[in-house]
């Protein structure tokens, strides 16, 4: 048996109810995501994606784009200044000590790549510049980290440069980190 | 001599099994019927409300506190403290065993890695002394 009901509506207006968008408004700039649950400063963090999954590495701030800074720090486990979301992380309840680091240079500009050349010509050519970081940003990195490292105690220490991985009866959904 | 020990029966303490009370303790206050009873922590005691439970979910244990059917709270507590009943309870193995888990269950990935180092330095150390010999 049929349903009770409004009927469908058959007859289609073209044209009538499109909605004009009003060019003078621009949208709002889009806020940063909110920081998972205790996130701070100094807060470590697993990495569960990317070239260093697995590595626990420091929380410094979050950046304009919404995407995490940390750092391992480099000198520790090898893990320089990156970006991550936050999506692929998880947070743990330890903290660090930052002792005042200033990371305040650091922001999304600091990762832009400079635009490479055409490839076409420098593909073959064999004595093609390899490119790295540059000294500058290494040094830099370093000066960041010194007061982050130099702060942290011996087991902490132990703790960052362990990787993380589950074992035999650890059920991910049931740890508390 | 009696075949059993343990009873359904007012003031008889009992581990729930499941639910969300599961791992916590609790003392038989009332028979409902034959499947259910009311147990009561008391809540001040070990956090379990008062509240029916059926006899499936809980495991009975060795003690038993002195109160009449259906007791108050405070009755149920000044029996227990009397007894020392929880006391008693958490020096078993089993009562211990609880209490491990819950620890365990409640550590942190960096107590879980400082746990693991400890037990590394233990391992070494026997396997040094046992070598000599």
């Amino acid at each position: 048996m049929g349903k009770a009901g409004q009927a469908r509506c058959v007859h289609r207006t073209f044209g009538k109810k499109t909605k004009v968008k009003s060019a003078g408004k621009a949208s709002k700039a889009a806020t940063p995501p909110k920081l998972k649950k205790g996130l701070e400063a100094g807060s470590v963090l697993i990495l569960l994606a990317g070239r260093f999954r697995g590595r626990r590495v420091v929380f410094l701030k979050q950046l304009e784009t919404g995407l995490l800074l940390v750092t391992g720090p480099y000198a520790i486990n090898g893990v320089p200044l990156r970006r991550v979301n936050q999506r692929f992380c998880i947070a743990t309840s330890a903290k660090v000590d930052l002792k005042g680091a200033d990371y305040s240079k650091v922001d999304d500009a600091y990762f832009t790549k400079e635009a490479s050349k055409k490839k076409s010509a420098a593909m073959f050519a064999a004595d093609a510049e390899k490119k790295g970081i540059s000294d500058e940003k290494k040094a830099g990195q370093k000066g960041m980290d010194d007061k982050v490292v130099k702060g942290l105690a011996a087991d902490m220490k132990a703790y960052l440069k362990a990787k993380f991985s589950l074992s035999d009866k650890m059920y991910p959904h049931e740890l508390k980190f | 001599m009696s075949m059993f020990t343990r009873f359904v029966e007012p003031g008889r303490l009992a581990v729930i099994t499941y639910g969300p009370c599961a791992g916590k303790v609790c003392t038989v206050v009332d028979i409902v019927d034959q499947k259910r009873v009311v147990v009561d922590g008391p809540s001040s005691v070990t956090g379990v409300a008062r509240h029916m439970m059926p006899v499936k979910r809980l495991s009975l244990t060795d003690f038993k506190a002195a109160i009449p059917r259906g007791a108050r709270e405070k009755t149920l507590k000044l029996a227990l403290e009397k007894e020392s009943i929880l006391k008693k309870w958490s020096e078993t193995s089993w009562g211990k065993k609880l209490q491990a888990k819950e620890t365990r269950a409640k550590m942190t990935d960096f107590d879980r890695f400082k746990l693991m180092v400890a037990k590394k330095k233990r391992s070494a150390l026997v396997k040094k002394a046992l070598k000599k010999k």
